[in-house]
C-alpha cells in the first residue's frame, strides 16, 4: 500500500489530554458484524451494534500503550490498556473470575475524546465468521496489592492486550455510555 | 524454460508476509479433471468431471501453519519435492477427533494453501482474490498418463502430533502434517477460487 498521504498537526493535537475517562468490555458474540473503514485518511470502524461492561477505576492511573515491530514484510502490533480497580472485594474478584477465558473486544475512551479499539481488527481475520477471529483481547495480566501502609493502595490492576497485525482503530459510531447501570451500547 | 530470462526481486517481494491464509483438502476422485498449464507452470482448473470440486477448509492457530518445499536432486533428470503442510489445531475436543479420523483411512488428498500474499501488508481488507496459492499432491511430472488420479504423488496423512500438555498453561491440541513427494515445484492454481458462506468449504472451477 503505498503512501498516498501526509500529515498535518494542528493546535487541536497539541492540546490533547492523556489518560483514559471510559473502559468498555464485551465478549465477541456469534453474529457480530464490524464494519470497518479503510481510507487514506481513515483506519476506524463506523459500525459494531453491542453492550458493553463499564469498568470504572482509579483516575489517572490507566493507560493504553502500543508497540509495533516488523519482521519481514509483516508488521505486528502488541497493545496492551492497564487500569486499577480500587479496593480488593468480592466483586472485583467476580469481575477478574469473568475476564478470565473469554475472547473480548474493549473500547477506551481517552479523555481526547477517541475511541481506541482493541481485539477487534481486519487485518488476518476470519473471512467468513467474525467471531473466529483471533486477534481478540484477553486478560493478559492481573496484580492485586494489599499495600503495607495505611496510606497505599489497595486493590488489582489489570492488564487488557492482544496482538494484531494493524494499528487499532478508533470507533467512529455512537457510544452511548451508561445506557444501563452498568453497561454502554454501540451503535 | 527461461533460465536465460534471469529474476528480479522487487520490494513487494521483500514485503511478502509468511504464513497461510487458508488450507483446503480434498480427496482425490475417480471423476477428477485436472488441467495442467505447463507453460506457466500451474493447474487451470480442477473439477468433479465438469462440476466444480469441493474442499474443506481447516483452520487453524493463527500463525501455526507452515508449507514447507524440500527439493533434492540426485544427478538425475528429475528433481524429488518433499512437500508437506502442517497446522495446529487447539482444543483436543472430541469433535475435531472425529474429524481427525477422516484422514487416518490412508486417503490420497490434494492440498491447496493459499498464503497472506494476496494483498500488500498494509491492507487490511482480506482480498478477494486466493491467487497466492501452491497445490499439492497435483503435479504433471512423472504423471499417470491415462488418469491423473492414478498419478502416485499425492498427499497423505503424515502425522497428528500432540498431547493435552502437562502444565495449566501448557498448549493442548494437535500438530496435524499433511505431505506429498513429487517430482516438481507445487503449482499455483489458476483457476477460479470461492469461498464458501461458512468459510470452512471452497469450490475449485475453471
Amino acid at each position: 500500500m503505498a503512501i498516498t498521504n501526509g500529515i498535518n498537526i494542528g493546535c487541536s493535537d497539541l492540546q490533547a489530554a492523556g489518560g483514559i475517562r471510559n473502559i468498555l468490555i464485551r465478549t465477541w458474540e456469534s453474529g457480530d458484524t464490524v464494519t470497518y473503514v479503510n481510507t487514506a485518511t481513515s483506519h476506524s470502524i463506523s459500525s459494531l451494534a453491542g453492550t458493553w461492561f463499564n469498568y470504572e477505576f482509579k483516575n489517572e492511573l490507566p493507560s493504553l500503550t502500543v508497540t509495533a515491530a516488523k519482521e519481514n514484510g509483516s508488521t505486528s502490533y502488541e497493545c496492551a490498556l492497564s487500569f486499577m480497580m480500587p479496593e480488593m472485594d468480592v466483586s472485583k474478584a467476580a469481575a477478574l473470575q469473568s475476564l478470565m477465558d473469554t475472547c473480548m473486544m474493549v473500547i477506551a475512551v481517552g479523555n481526547n475524546g477517541k475511541n481506541y479499539v482493541l481485539g477487534v481488527s481486519q487485518k488476518y481475520s476470519n473471512e467468513k465468521a467474525e467471531v473466529r477471529n483471533q486477534t481478540y483481547a484477553s486478560m493478559t495480566g492481573a496484580e492485586g496489592a494489599s499495600g503495607a501502609a495505611y496510606n497505599d493502595d489497595n486493590g488489582w490492576t489489570v492488564t487488557m492486550g492482544c496482538k494484531q497485525w494493524e494499528a487499532p482503530r478508533l470507533y467512529t459510531g455512537d457510544i452511548t455510555l451508561y445506557s444501563g447501570t452498568s453497561t454502554s451500547t454501540t451503535t | 524454460m527461461g533460465v536465460a530470462d534471469g529474476m528480479a526481486i522487487n520490494c513487494s517481494d521483500l514485503q511478502a508476509v509468511g504464513g497461510t491464509r487458508l488450507i483446503a483438502i480434498r480427496k482425490w476422485l475417480a471423476t477428477d479433471v485436472v488441467a495442467f498449464d505447463d507453460t506457466n507452470h500451474d493447474i487451470t482448473s480442477i473439477l468433479e468431471v465438469a462440476a466444480p470440486a469441493e474442499w474443506g477448509v481447516y483452520e487453524s492457530r493463527i500463525e501455526s501453519s507452515s508449507l514447507t518445499v524440500s527439493a533434492t536432486n540426485e544427478g538425475k533428470f528429475f528433481t524429488t519435492y518433499d512437500c508437506t503442510v502442517s497446522w495446529f489445531i487447539p482444543g483436543f475436543t472430541a469433535a475435531q477427533f472425529k474429524d481427525l479420523h477422516s484422514f487416518e483411512g490412508g486417503d490420497c488428498l490434494m492440498v491447496m494453501v493459499i498464503d497472506n500474499n494476496d494483498n500488500t501488508s498494509g491492507t487490511t481488507n482480506p482480498s478477494a482474490a486466493f491467487a497466492s496459492n501452491k497445490v499439492i499432491g497435483v503435479s504433471n511430472t512423472l504423471e499417470n498418463q491415462d488418469s491423473a488420479v492414478r498419478t502416485q504423488q499425492y498427499c497423505t496423512l503424515r502425522s497428528i502430533e500432540g498431547g493435552t500438555g502437562a502444565a495449566f498453561s501448557d498448549e493442548i491440541g494437535v500438530t496435524v502434517t499433511v505431505g506429498c513427494m513429487m517430482y516438481e515445484t507445487p503449482r499455483n492454481y489458476a483457476g477460479t477460487i470461492a469461498l464458501g458462506a461458512t468459510g470452512l468449504t471452497l469450490e475449485t472451477t475453471a
